[in-house]
Parts: structure tokens; C-alpha cells; sequence
């Protein structure tokens, strides 16, 4: 099959910037490319080359000022099966006129068809130009089918991936020494750490956690809290609710570690460090990537009911969802549990582990596409 | 630096703003830096005719769009606001490495004064057509919308989470004058802030809402009367400083708060006389009215204080200072308990023009 | 078995929080640790801002979001006003960089750049149709009531307003 997949106008693919959505591309791609012809589009980078083929993958890069006048010419002269559009239903429309004979799908990774981003004539007139949508969790599913029932028939949720090798399990021979020889450098060794990634912002709620410690240092004075944050600007610039963190975090320095940066490359060494990951998230997240990286990294998850993050938890098995997302001692209570209880914290993450083999792994995803792909190439 | 270099650096500043100005179709004859603090700075420009102000801000041009757009639709609309002045090629801003560039009218007038009450009607009268002016605004496509309609519950909670977490600080050190005020009066604060949040939890918040989106008005981000004079015996308004997305109470909201601050008390009688020149001119439902009384229960300013103290966010205030603020936040804050209980009976009257 | 390099490498960043212990403003607006790390220091001296001008880089500008309409248009100062097409040159538009040095960190440029290309121009396209990118406005032009507000604002719009209704936008 030829299949286009687009990235957004925001950065390039492969993902040398990062970027979540240019992740996903640049994984799925990779697969896909064993057995089907695949083309991908992004925006030009000065470290990459505008055009070229590697690993399979035709790569087309065009300048971000005219990107979707150059992606409609592009799709028009390329006689696409199947063209996969990532996060921008503003564009469907056009290319879809571009290329009329090509099957859009388009992956919706926020809220994008909210009131406040779309208005209802646009929306309509998306999802009419789509013959498939997917969405990285049913709560996305749900905010374009409660507003447009009508595409109900052409929604359906495809979770995105991690890569499996990346992380290592502490019950592995590597996970077991990368365990050990980052605990002797950050000086946590015989700590119980609860690990924390995400930005440093109000709606990850990171200021929940911390009033969350009185509590859990009674039960178990060992415990660290640990913060990667996944922004750093520099010690200067530190805005005022990043103040406010280290300020209630300096309260309790024995059980707070604020990690100032850290490469994505380095990141799966902090998930081996630590031995519960929390995430609490206070605003209807999609569904953070973070839950499927503590999953295979063999780490029992706490999380909130919010968005779509409870959708890949199941409740007592690889973790736990808090539906009081604003109460701390919600998060002392579930932590206590954990930390109080060695073999629980195994099972929660071997279950945790084996779910993300199965389900959350590139090679899944890329297939899910493919069905995906299947489907939308036999609409008319 | 000395004088002399201070001298040439100026006027070097000067000669690099005109480099700035050619790009519009005026003839400056002289240029002159007023202020410059916070990432914003001013120059008056003195031409034969008339004088201007230039306006460089470090900003996104996407946002500057924005607001420079708003401002002209205002004036597009009949609002009593500075002209702005686009450029030669009828650009609304000019954007120059890190910088947005704004040029507009420099108007003279008769300051605002918060202790007069016949003034404080007119500015909201003012308002109401502020918020009718606005109508029909539609961003240009290369402009990033500021919007916090549908973002109330996500503030309030916010604001609530930050004031149990400075009740932690405040609990470490008990000497501290700041920190027992505090907590002697947070806990009813807090009441209040999720009696709000409740409250919020109504249809007519959603409804309100959307035909506030639908309608494209905005409001001022920050109201002030710094930015208001008076002109030819008329409100008029000086500087658009930044405009948001949100629904006409908040800047009902903003200024009944900062009138009733510099009072030290709730003026009840005031505030029902001032929505009553608002309503006059853009009158709002009952329902509307609830949800003002809701957003004047949310504790705003004894959040924002608090937050300026356990955040150093005043560098020059001493303890002396804050507490003094504190106590008069708190005072008015409390005095307005009357107002609020009787949000019903007060609706009426102000809707129906009595007392 | 071997680590991996960057594992070797790794060195772990961790704020120092005791630089962020509350500590109420003395009477004179610092902290109490800052006034102590002052008075126990002798080595310190207070660092007093001076004030100087704030920078005008003299850089490439671009005029935004420009209107043929607001162009030469009902304009406060008509008498003074030189038609663009009169006496202002081809390169009006865009000043040459000034040749003093620049000081921007190349951090600074590479995040400023998306924006800085945020041109006049929009995407020339085949047909009439715009894509709307990233949709800001929220209309629905079916309702008598918006159109209202929309098509005749209270007063009458100008021109440039209405091509702005026929969805246009700013061009």
C-alpha cells in the first residue's frame, strides 16, 4: 500500500527535536516500511536533508511557511492510498480536495474539535473529508463523538507506543545495575522512590504531591520523591510556580529530589532508579505517554481518572486511579500501600510490563495502523 | 554608567527607534523614552501635528496580533480609544527580532480617580460599551487568542491548591506577623473559594460561555483606571494594554475588587449604582448577575496577596508593608460578606433601578 | 555485561532547595537569608541596577498582517501622510540589519525563528479556499444572531470588515 503519513508544521520527523506526535510517526513508520511503500511528511530542518530515503522511509521535508500549499501539491502528484494526517483537522479539508482519490485518516491527539478550536461548519466538514479517525484514547473519542455523533461510525481509539527495548525492567540483569549505579550517583540508595516526569506545571499538579508528604513520611520516612520535570530553562529562570514547588519542596528535604534536566535519551535510567511512578495530572490529559514508559519499565503506576490517562490502568493489577485528583491524601494512601508492600509493587509491575508487551509496543501500534489503513483504503 | 554615557546611550536609543518608525507614513521630529520596565517600554513621538506612542514589547507577534486587532476593531467600532496606526502597508504591528512594535495615538486628558464616584459610573458605563465594541472581533489567522472562558474551574482550583500549599509555609514559621494573619483567616477564605467553585457548576456558566465565543467579544486583561482618561468630558481609553477571551464579569469583577480596595471597604450602595450604569448599557440576564456575585466570592485578592508574599513578588516591599496590605485586603474582603449573602435582593434592585 | 555510554557519563542535576526555603522579608524588602548572607559576607557587595536604555536591535521587521485597506486609510494625520506608493522605495518594508554585533545566544534564535517568519504574506493558493490552520474564530454563520453581530456591528462596519465576514480573515 502507498501511504503518506504527515506530521504537524511544529517540527520534523524523524523526531531529532522530539515531540511526541514525531515520535509516533517516525516508530510506526519504521515498521510499516518492511512491507508497505511509505512516504512522510514534516517541515524542513537544517539538520536534515529535504529530501531522502532511509531505512525504507521516504522522507519529504517542506518549508513550514507554505507547508500545507506545498503538502497539497505533494498528495496531489503522489497517488496516496492512504494518507495519514496527525493532529490537524483544519487541513483535512484541503488536502482531501487535493488528492480526492486518496483515504484520509486522521489521527486526533487532543482535544482539537472543541467549541473554543472549532466551529461546528469546520468540524462537519473535517470529518466528511476523513474516511477513518482515531484517536490516542476513548476520552479524545468521546470529546469529537459528543459534539459530532454523526462520526461516531468513523472513530475509534489507537494507543500510542513506547519503545519496549528502551526501558529495563529492576527485575532484569541490566535494570538491576542501572538501578544500582543510579542511586549511587544521585545518593538515594536504601530510598523508596516515587518518580515523578512531566513538566513542572499546575495542571500536572506536581504541588498535590507535595502536600501528599507529611502523610507519607509518617509511614515511611524513607521515601523520596523524585521530580524530572521535562523543561529546564536554565537556573535563572525559574517561573514562579517551579518557586513555589521548591519552596514547599524545601519543607521536607529529606523526601523531595528535584531533578533539574535530563536528556530524553537518559530518561529510561531514572524508571529503572525508581520503584512506583505517580502521575497527577489534574486537567483532562489525553493520555500521557509517561503511563506506557513506567509500564514497561516494569513500575506500578498511580494515576488520576482525568482524560485518558485511567485507560490503560487496571485498577489493582498494573496500578491505581484516583478519582479525587485534588485531595492529597488520596496519593499518601495508595503510596503507603505500595511502598509497605514489596510483592505488590512487583506483581503491579511485572502486570504492568506484560501489558505494554502486548498492547503498547511500536510493532502493535504500527499494526493497528495497518488495520486502520485497510479499512479506510475500502471506503468509497 | 555615568552621565555622559547615559547621554549617548539614549540618544542612540533614540536614532534606533526612528530606524523603527520609518516603516510607518509619519514624519517624527522628535523622539523621547518615557518608561521601560517588565519587558514593555514606551517612547513619545513628537510630530509637527500630532504626538504618538511607541510601544515595544517583547512578545510573541502571534499575541501582539491579537491585541493590536482588538484594538482595531474597537476603534473600527466607535470606541473612545487611542488609534492605533498601522503601518505603511496597513500592518497592524511591525515585528523586528524579539520585538513587537505598536504605534498609537498619544492622547491628553484629565486622570481617573477611584474616590469619584461619578466617575466610577461612567467607567463603567464606559465598560459596557467596551464589552459591545467588542462584539464580532474576529482574530486574524496568524493571531494566538488568549482565551479563559471554560477556564474558570481550572483557576479557582488552582487558587485554592496554592492556598493550602502557603498554608504548609505559613505553618513553619509561627513568628512571622504575615503568616499568622494568614492563618487566621484562610480557612474562611477557603470556604468561600469552594462555595464558588460550586457554584460555578451551573448550566447558565456553559451557556454564557459559548455565546461569549460565539460572539467574539473579549475583555481588558487587567482593567485599570491608569489606562483610562478623561477627554473632552468623555471616558476615553489611552492604551489597550493586552485583551483576553473571557466573559464580561471579569473585568466587572477586576474593578468593583480594585475600587473597593483602595476603599478599604465594600461599598455595597457603590458597587449597585456602578452595575447599574454598566446594565444600562450592556444590560445582563439575572442569571449573568449570579455568576459575577460568584467570582466577587472567590477570595482573587486575598489569593493574589498571599502569592505576592510567599513568592517575593514585591522586591521593595518590607514586612511593615505587606502587612499593612494584608490587613486592608482583609478587611474588605470580609465587609463584603452583606453583599454577597444578598446577591438576590441586590440583583433586582440593580435590574430594576432602585436602591 | 556493558553499560551503556552515556549511563558512564551520567551526572545527576539536582537543585539545591535550601535556596528556596521561605524566609519572610525583613523591613527593608529582602529575606532574612539574603540580608544574612549579606552581613556575614564582607566579599559580597550590593548589586544596584543601573538604569539604561532598553535594546532596539536593529533588525529585518516585518510588517504584520497587512490591509490594503488600512493602508492610506481614514488616518488621523492625512496631511502628513505620504502614500505608499508615492515616495516610500521597494525596501521600505524591510530595514537592513544594522552592523553592530548582535548579542542573541543561539538558543534565543533558533526558538525565535518560527515566529519571526510570521509573514504578511499568506499561501498563495489554486482556488479562492484558505486552509484555516489552526481555526481561531468560532462562528456559526447559520444563526441569525451571530450574523448579525458579525455582518453589521454596531455602527456599520468598514469595508475591510465585511471581506473579513466573507471568511477572508486578514490578508
Amino acid at each position: 500500500m502507498k501511504i503518506a503519513m504527515i506530521g504537524t508544521e511544529k517540527l520534523p520527523v524523524p523526531a531529532i527535536r522530539g515531540g511526541a506526535i514525531q515520535i509516533y510517526i517516525q516508530s510506526s513508520a519504521e515498521l510499516l516500511a518492511v512491507s508497505e511503500q511509505v512516504t512522510v511528511f514534516s517541515i524542513k530542518d537544517p539538520d536534515l536533508k529535504d529530501e531522502e530515503t532511509v531505512g525504507g522511509i521516504h522522507y519529504i521535508r517542506l518549508n513550514r511557511e507554505s507547508y500545507v500549499t506545498e503538502l497539497a501539491g505533494q498528495l496531489s502528484r503522489g497517488q496516496f492510498e492512504v494518507v495519514h494526517l496527525c493532529n490537524r483537522p483544519a487541513w483535512l479539508e484541503h488536502l482531501k480536495k487535493a488528492a480526492p482519490d486518496s483515504r484520509f485518516v486522521l489521527s486526533v491527539h487532543n482535544e482539537m474539535f472543541t467549541e473554543t478550536k472549532m466551529s461546528r461548519e469546520s468540524g462537519e466538514k473535517c470529518i466528511d473529508s476523513a474516511a477513518e479517525i482515531i484517536t490516542v484514547s476513548d476520552y479524545i473519542g468521546k470529546t469529537i463523538t459528543e459534539r459530532f455523533p454523526d462520526a461516531a461510525e468513523k472513530v475509534r481509539t489507537v494507543y500510542s507506543g513506547v519503545d519496549l527495548n528502551t526501558f529495563r525492567p529492576a527485575w532484569t540483569d541490566e535494570g538491576a545495575q542501572i538501578r544500582k549505579i543510579m542511586r549511587e550517583k544521585a545518593g538515594l540508595e536504601g530510598k523508596h522512590i516515587i518518580l515523578f516526569v512531566g513538566r513542572l506545571s499546575k495542571v500536572k499538579g506536581p504541588h498535590i504531591l507535595l502536600q501528599a508528604i507529611p502523610a507519607i513520611a509518617a509511614e515511611h520516612p524513607e521515601a523520596m520523591l523524585v521530580f524530572i520535570g521535562s523543561k529546564w530553562f536554565g537556573d535563572d529562570r525559574v517561573n514562579n510556580y517551579v518557586r513555589h514547588l521548591y519552596t514547599l519542596g524545601a519543607m521536607f528535604p529529606e523526601q523531595v529530589t528535584f531533578i533539574k534536566f535530563v536528556r530524553p535519551s537518559d530518561i529510561p535510567f531514572y524508571y529503572a532508579m525508581s520503584d512506583l511512578f505517580v502521575c497527577s495530572s489534574q486537567w483532562q490529559e489525553p493520555l500521557a505517554r509517561v503511563h506506557y514508559e513506567a509500564m514497561a519499565a516494569g513500575l506500578p503506576v498511580i494515576t488520576t481518572n482525568r482524560g485518558g490517562n485511567g485507560e490503560v490502568i487496571r485498577e489493582g493489577q498494573n496500578g491505581f486511579v484516583i478519582d479525587d485528583f485534588d485531595q492529597p491524601e488520596m496519593y499518601a494512601r495508595r503510596i503507603n500501600t505500595l511502598l509497605g508492600d514489596s510483592e505488590l509493587r512487583d506483581r503491579m509491575g511485572r502486570s504492568g510490563r506484560q501489558t505494554a508487551e502486548e498492547k503498547f509496543g511500536w510493532k502493535r501500534v504500527a499494526e493497528n495502523l495497518m488495520t486502520v489503513y485497510r479499512s479506510a483504503a475500502q471506503k468509497k | 554608567m555615568n552621565r555622559q554615557e547615559y547621554s549617548k546611550s539614549i540618544e542612540q536609543n533614540h536614532r534606533d527607534v526612528s530606524h523603527v518608525l520609518s516603516h510607518y507614513a509619519i514624519r517624527p521630529e522628535s523622539v523621547r523614552l518615557i518608561s521601560s520596565r517588565g519587558g514593555r517600554s514606551k517612547w513619545l513621538i513628537e510630530t509637527g501635528q500630532r504626538n504618538f506612542f511607541l510601544r515595544q514589547e517583547q512578545i510573541r507577534p502571534s499575541r501582539m496580533l491579537f491585541i493590536a486587532g482588538a484594538h482595531w476593531h474597537l476603534q473600527q467600532n466607535g470606541l473612545p480609544i487611542a488609534r492605533l496606526i498601522p503601518t505603511r502597508n496597513g500592518g497592524l504591528c511591525l515585528a523586528g527580532g524579539e520585538f513587537v512594535y505598536v504605534l498609537y495615538e498619544a492622547s491628553e486628558g484629565v486622570p481617573v480617580l477611584y474616590y469619584d464616584r461619578d466617575q466610577l459610573e461612567e467607567i463603567m458605563a464606559f465598560t459596557g460599551q467596551f464589552h459591545q465594541a467588542s462584539k464580532g472581533y474576529i482574530p486574524g489567522e496568524q493571531s494566538k487568542k488568549r482565551t479563559r472562558t471554560g477556564k474558570w474551574q481550572k483557576l479557582y482550583r488552582w487558587k485554592l491548591q496554592e492556598l493550602e500549599d502557603h498554608k504548609k509555609v505559613a505553618l513553619q514559621d509561627p513568628d512571622d506577623a504575615f503568616s499568622q494573619l494568614f492563618l487566621a483567616h484562610v480557612d474562611r477564605m477557603l470556604e468561600r473559594g469552594y462555595e464558588a467553585l460550586n457554584e460555578l457548576d451551573t448550566p447558565e456558566l456553559s451557556e454564557w460561555t459559548l455565546e461569549t465565543l460565539r460572539s467574539g467579544m473579549f475583555c481588558q486583561q487587567d482593567f485599570t483606571l491608569a489606562r483610562m482618561t478623561v477627554k473632552e468630558e468623555h471616558m476615553f481609553l489611552k492604551d489597550l494594554h493586552s485583551v483576553t477571551i473571557d466573559l464580561p464579569a471579569r473585568d466587572l469583577r477586576i474593578l468593583l475588587n480594585k475600587v473597593m480596595r483602595k476603599l478599604n471597604v465594600w461599598d455595597t450602595e457603590l458597587a449597585i449604582r456602578m452595575l447599574r450604569s454598566y446594565d444600562q448599557v450592556h444590560p445582563l440576564t439575572p442569571a449573568q448577575y449570579r455568576i459575577l456575585w460568584t467570582d466577587l466570592k472567590f477570595p482573587h485578592l486575598f489569593c493574589s496577596m498571599v502569592h505576592k508574599y510567599y513568592l517575593g513578588q514585591k522586591q521593595s516591599w518590607g514586612d511593615e508593608k505587606y502587612l499593612m496590605n494584608f490587613r486592608n485586603v482583609i478587611a474588605m474582603e470580609e465587609s463584603k460578606q452583606p453583599f454577597l449573602e444578598q446577591s438576590e435582593t441586590h440583583i433586582l434592585h440593580l435590574k430594576e433601578g432602585t436602591t | 555485561m556493558t553499560l551503556p555510554e552515556n549511563l558512564k557519563k551520567l551526572i545527576i542535576p539536582i537543585v539545591d532547595l535550601d535556596r528556596y526555603r521561605f524566609s519572610p522579608p525583613g523591613s527593608m524588602g529582602w529575606s532574612e537569608a539574603e540580608y544574612e548572607e549579606l552581613i556575614t559576607d564582607p566579599e559580597r557587595t550590593i548589586q544596584t541596577e543601573t538604569f539604561s536604555p532598553p535594546e532596539v536591535p536593529q533588525e529585518e521587521w516585518v510588517e504584520l498582517s497587512v490591509s490594503k485597506d488600512r493602508a492610506g486609510g481614514d488616518l488621523p494625520f492625512s496631511s502628513e501622510h505620504e502614500r505608499a506608493s508615492d515616495t516610500v522605495d521597494a525596501s521600505a518594508t524591510v530595514t537592513p540589519p544594522d552592523k553592530r554585533p548582535k548579542q542573541r545566544s543561539p538558543e534565543k534564535k533558533s526558538k525565535q525563528s518560527p515566529e519571526k517568519k510570521l509573514e504578511q504574506r499568506t499561501e498563495e493558493l489554486p482556488g479562492k479556499e484558505i486552509p484555516d490552520r489552526e481555526k481561531t474564530a468560532v462562528l456559526e454563520v447559520n444563526d441569525p444572531l451571530i450574523e448579525e453581530y458579525v455582518k453589521s456591528p454596531n455602527p456599520p462596519a468598514r469595508p475591510w470588515l465585511a471581506k473579513q465576514v466573507t471568511g477572508r480573515g486578514y490578508q
